[in-house]
Formats: C-alpha cells, sequence, structure tokens
C-alpha cells in the first residue's frame, strides 16, 4: 500500500501579466504528474531549475493549492482538506527547505523554533515541551545547551539540523526534502546526508528528497524520478540509473554530471545544447524534443505517454 | 616541456581588520600557472579562495589589507603597481570572471556596450572595429544571434547566457591569465558541461593560463592539471590532478575525496569529517585541520606544518603525511 499517490498533478500560475501587459502567461509549472511513494521509502526527485520539482514539494505538502488533480496519503484524499482536517495533516507531513537561513526566524531562539509546533498542537505541559526540544537537539546532533541561542550564532550546516529538528518535533511519517544540501559546504553536505538516513531508520519515515544533484539523489533514493518542465519523464529504481536509463534526457543528466577521476575527463562529451524551454510555452509533441540528441519526427508532433518499460521503471519517451 | 609560469604568486597574505580582530583570510599562499595550463583552487567556503583571487587583482579593500606577497606577471610585482599602472593590467593581461553573472554585469548597459567598452578602454581601435570583435566573440563562446544578444541588457539573458556573455568580456584582450571564480556553481549540470567544454575550447585557442576556484571536486578533476587544496586560508596540498586525486596525502584532502557522493562508485556510507572549518579569526600557528583530523598525534600540536613535498610536483603541509613518505623511501 503506497503512502502517498499523487494523480494528475498540475499547477499553472499567472505570470508576466503587470498592469500594462495585454497578455498574461500560463506558467505550466507541474503538469499533469502523477507518482507515488511506499511507506518507507525514499524517492528522489530530480530536475534542472525550473521544471516544477519545488513546486511538486510544496503541493504534496499542501502549501500550494493545485490547479487540479489529486493527492492523497493512506488512501485519504487530502487535496482540498481545510481547518481542523489540514491542520491534523501538518503533523503528519513535514518539510524541509533548501536554504536554512531564511527558514528561520533570526529573532526566535531555537528552543523557540523547534518548539513552536509542540506549543502550537499543544503537545504535553511546557516542561515536557523543553524536555523535547532537548531531546530533539540532540537527536540531530546539537548541543541541548545551545537552546537558547539565536540562528546567527550557527553556521549553515548547524542551522540545517535546526530546521530538521523543528519537522521532526512532530514526529511525521514524511518529509519533503527540499534542496536540503544544495547550500552546504562538501564535508558538510555528507553530514546532512548521513544524519538525514539514520533519522530515516531510526523514526521510520519516508522521503520526498528533491534535489539537482544526482549524486546526492542516488545516495540517499530508493526510486528516482526525473521531471522536465512539468512533467515525469522517467522513473526508475536508484541502483539502476547509472545503466539502466532510456530517457535521452536521464542519460544526459547522468553525463553532465562531473566525475571526480581526473582519468575519466575524456570520456565525456556534451551531449544537449542551450537550456530548458521557457514553461509558459512548453514545445509541442515531447518537451525535450529541441534539445533531443535522438529527436525523430514522432517527437515533434506527438506527446509521449509515462509507459512501463520494465520492472518498476516508466519512462515517457517515443524511442523505448 | 615545463614552461616559465606566466603567473606566480608568493607567500600572499591578506589580512581583514575587524573589531572583533585579525582575520587571516590568505596566510601565505605560493602557486604558479604556466600557459595554457589550468589550476585548481579548491576549498569550502571561508577557506580564502575567493580572496585570494581577489587579491591577485589588488581589488582588496578596507578594512582588508595585503601585508605581504609578491604576485608575478610578466616579471612585474602587480602587488606593487599603482591603481593607474593595474587598471592596464586588469582584463588586458588578467581577467576575471565571477560566480553570479548578473551582479558582475552592470544591468543598465547592453552586453554589447559592456563588451566594446572594454576592448576601447585598452585598445585604440574604432567603435565599429571594437564592435565586431564582440560579434565575433559571442559567437566564439557558443551564443546563438550574437547581433541580437548585443542589444541586448544582461536581465534579458538567462543564467547561461549571462555567464557566457562574462566569459566573451573576459577574454576580449586576450589575456594571459583568467581566474574563474565558481564560474558554473550557479548553473544547472547541462549548461555547466557546456560552459566547461567552451572554457577548455578557448583556453587551447588563445594559451590562456586559468586558475579555477571552486568548491566542487567533480569539475577540478574535469579541468584542471594541477590542484591546489585551500584549508583555513592555506594550502594545504598541491601537486599535478591525477597525483593528488590517487594519492592524496593531506588528511583533509582525502576526507573531501571521500566525502562525496559518486555516481559511477556504489558506496553504502560515506564517511563524513566530523565538525566544521575554523573560524578565521585569531587562528593559531598551528595546524588548523588538527581539531578535525582523525589521524592527529601528539606533535601534530607543534607550529603550522609547511608544505614539504612527497613525490615529484607534489606538497603536503601535514607532520603525518611527510612522515609517512619518509618512511616509504627509506631502503628496507
Amino acid at each position: 500500500m503506497s503512502l502517498l499517490e499523487v494523480r494528475g498533478l498540475i499547477k499553472h500560475y499567472q505570470a508576466g501579466g503587470g498592469f500594462f501587459r495585454a497578455t498574461r502567461e500560463r506558467v505550466r509549472a507541474v503538469d499533469g504528474v502523477s507518482l507515488s511513494l511506499d511507506r518507507g521509502e525514499t524517492l528522489g526527485l530530480v530536475g534542472e531549475s525550473g521544471c516544477g520539482k519545488s513546486t511538486l514539494g510544496k503541493l504534496i505538502v499542501r502549501l500550494e493549492e493545485p490547479t487540479a488533480g489529486k493527492i492523497f496519503y493512506n488512501d485519504r484524499e487530502i487535496t482540498s482538506l481545510s481547518g481542523e482536517n489540514l491542520r491534523e495533516l501538518r503533523c503528519k507531513i513535514q518539510i524541509i527547505f533548501q536554504d536554512p537561513y531564511s527558514s528561520l526566524n533570526p529573532r526566535q531562539t531555537v528552543g523557540s523554533i523547534i518548539g513552536e509546533p509542540l506549543a502550537n498542537f499543544k503537545v504535553g505541559a511546557k516542561e515536557a515541551q523543553r524536555q523535547r526540544v532537548s531531546e530533539l537537539l540532540e537527536t540531530v546532533g546539537l548541543d541541548p545547551e545551545h537552546i537558547s541561542r539565536y540562528p546567527h550564532e550557527f553556521s549553515g550546516g548547524q542551522l540545517q539540523r535546526i530546521n530538521i529538528a523543528r519537522a521532526l518535533a512532530l514526529r511525521p511519517e514524511l518529509i519533503v526534502c527540499d534542496e536540503p544540501v544544495s547550500s552546504l559546504d562538501v564535508s558538510i553536505r555528507v553530514q546532512i546526508l548521513n544524519l538525514l538516513r539514520e533519522l530515516k531508520r531510526r523514526f521510520e519515515l519516508s522521503y520526498i528528497f528533491i534535489s539537482h544533484d544526482l549524486a546526492a539523489v542516488s545516495y540517499l533514493a530508493d526510486r528516482i524520478a526525473v521531471m522536465y518542465l512539468g512533467k515525469i519523464v522517467e522513473v526508475l529504481p536508484t541502483g539502476d540509473l547509472v545503466s539502466g536509463a532510456c530517457h535521452p534526457y536521464t542519460r544526459v543528466l547522468l553525463a553532465a554530471v562531473p566525475v571526480a577521476d581526473p582519468r575519466q575527463r575524456y570520456n565525456r562529451r556534451v551531449t544537449v545544447q542551450g537550456e530548458p524551454p521557457n514553461p509558459a510555452s512548453p514545445p509541442p509533441g515531447c518537451r525535450f524534443h529541441p534539445r533531443c540528441p535522438e529527436a525523430r519526427q514522432a517527437c515533434r508532433e506527438k506527446e509521449p505517454v509515462l509507459k512501463e518499460v520494465g520492472e518498476r521503471h516508466l519512462v515517457r519517451c517515443h524511442l523505448s | 616541456m615545463p614552461g616559465e609560469p606566466v603567473l606566480a604568486v608568493d607567500d600572499l597574505k591578506t589580512v581583514f581588520l575587524t573589531r572583533h580582530g585579525v582575520i587571516k583570510a590568505v596566510n601565505g599562499v605560493s602557486f604558479a600557472v604556466e600557459a595554457g595550463k589550468t589550476l585548481g583552487l579548491v576549498g569550502e567556503s571561508g577557506c580564502g579562495k575567493t580572496v585570494t583571487s581577489l587579491s591577485l587583482l589588488g581589488l582588496i579593500e578596507p578594512p582588508g589589507k595585503i601585508l605581504s606577497g609578491e604576485v608575478r606577471l610578466n616579471g612585474y610585482n602587480l602587488l606593487s603597481m599603482s591603481q593607474k599602472q593595474l587598471r592596464q593590467v586588469r582584463g588586458k593581461e588578467i581577467s576575471l570572471v565571477l560566480q553570479n553573472p548578473m551582479t558582475s554585469l552592470n544591468p543598465v548597459l547592453t552586453v554589447g556596450t559592456q563588451i566594446i567598452e572594454t576592448i576601447i578602454s585598452h585598445e585604440r581601435v574604432s567603435r565599429a572595429e571594437a564592435r565586431q570583435r564582440a560579434f565575433d566573440l559571442l559567437t566564439r563562446v557558443g551564443l546563438p544571434y550574437p547581433e541580437k544578444l548585443l542589444k541586448c541588457y544582461p536581465f534579458q539573458l538567462s543564467g547561461g547566457m549571462r555567464q557566457r556573455a562574462m566569459i566573451a568580456m573576459a577574454l576580449a584582450l586576450h589575456p594571459k591569465v583568467l581566474i574563474a571564480d565558481e564560474p558554473t556553481t550557479a548553473l544547472d549540470v547541462t549548461v555547466q558541461a557546456q560552459i566547461l567544454t567552451e572554457l577548455r575550447r578557448l583556453q587551447t585557442e588563445f594559451n590562456t593560463a586559468i586558475i579555477l576556484i571552486t568548491h566542487d571536486l567533480g569539475v577540478v578533476a574535469e579541468m584542471a592539471d594541477e590542484v591546489a587544496v585551500m584549508y583555513a586560508g592555506s594550502i594545504v596540498e598541491y601537486g599535478g590532478v591525477i597525483e593528488v586525486f590517487e594519492n592524496p596525502g593531506h588528511p583533509y584532502t582525502r576526507a573531501l575525496l571521500r566525502s562525496v557522493p559518486r555516481l559511477d562508485r556504489k558506496c553504502e556510507t560515506l564517511e563524513h569529517i566530523q565538525g566544521q572549518p575554523p573560524s578565521l579569526l585569531n587562528i593559531p600557528d598551528r595546524c588548523a585541520f588538527l581539531p578535525r583530523c582523525p589521524v592527529a598525534v601528539g606533535e601534530c600540536s607543534g607550529p603550522r606544518p609547511r608544505l614539504e613535498a612527497v613525490a615529484s610536483k607534489h606538497m603536503v603541509a601535514c607532520y603525518q603525511a611527510c612522515k609517512v613518505r619518509a618512511r616509504e623511501l627509506q631502503p628496507a
């Protein structure tokens, strides 16, 4: 049974309007996404900037209202929950953002930041809450003595730990991690990735791990979904990523990741030109065709559907 | 044949005098680059890579101060030049590409105007000639419709296009040295791959020496001929790229290399370095990596280890690395 299921999710934004412009563009940030997440699974969501991966994350935690489509959590539809029901859902699904600096209030102490969800949901008495905050700090590898410090007294990596502690406070089942390590230094990145791994084991969490970094995603995820211009183009088990990726875009992404081995440098070719097109006016047919090294006539005319090509392996491409 | 270096930096020390004390951002750094070669300067944020590059160009402003050192380009010491002389050198002999092209391009001038101005301010050419050269440059860095782009403002371009325009401008006067400070960090991987390929092609064409500053070991492996690993304001390891990646001598380099998730190798658990880089404020004169070092012994708390050769063209600033290597060299 899947923990989370998304069906035909669409989010369009009105953009570029403004007072003086007659026509308004519709940015198709998420344009018909269906996917599911099993309990205890980590699903990696990769793609270039502007592909809609963060929007999808926000839709799942209900921070954005979808234009169309449905979201199910534990077989219960949560797409239009509101009021007390939505509040209840917040205990189950949490999110961690990319920038640890801007997602913490600089005028709150760490104790009150992590304790806020507890206070909001009236979990236990004051003293018990304080106890729980210390415990959370310890869980994420921070000194409980620092409970009354302010965010500016911590480094980026420590702030991200505070964000994680806050997300854990209400004992959620699913955490959406939106680029949690992208703004961190190399040596700190692995600390956080390892922490997320350990927490998953300890608290039986499920993650949706959003990142543009294929290598980081493949370190944590069980399955990887690749997004391009608002659509999922390939979903496959992490183990098959390097050898079994079918979609030309996935292969292009893989080829573009620099490998930390100087002897391999000349094995690499640039296989894609240009940058992703504007999501307000996606190309007709397959959205990747203008950049695709293998595009044919059919790719320009007809949009491919996501079809199963192997076990737990879906591809949206005419050629596979 | 190993040539004369075009740029040689010797014992550069740059400090920032703040209310809280002296920040030793660059603490005695020396390196050299040859024409047509790339030196990768790697390190985490705050290790002094950017301050090093700004020091080379004389762009350090109060409260920053270059305490000592020499930066020799063409036999001249850049650090003893006047501002007027430096203006002649910047752009013409040595130029800079920064991480965020949006902040380094002038938002109210067209791309064309900015490149043309760069050329006219250094060379006696007509505007039409400069314009033609700007056109050629934009074509060379792989930008489509150069004619149209010359009339565009930076905000009308995408991130990748801006960075290409920046590179075009930096190479407009065929400088001998190009400093590229995290040139692809803000870009998507596919665009990064394009820009790196472009940089390498232009480097061969103009025989430019590149100092590539980055935190990404993959990018270094891809681009550099030599690597200098910086930690807390000093170079802790310096050598040929294959030597450093395959036989890293410094525990920090080893840990960095081990902590990068890689696609070409399946690995269950990555090791991570405990703790975080030290504050550069009032750093004591000893090994800066000591508090995080997994192989530290008693003698490591002595004075700061200096770079010593452990192999030909491979230097490491670590007591342990030198000792291990010395033992290996001893005949049994």
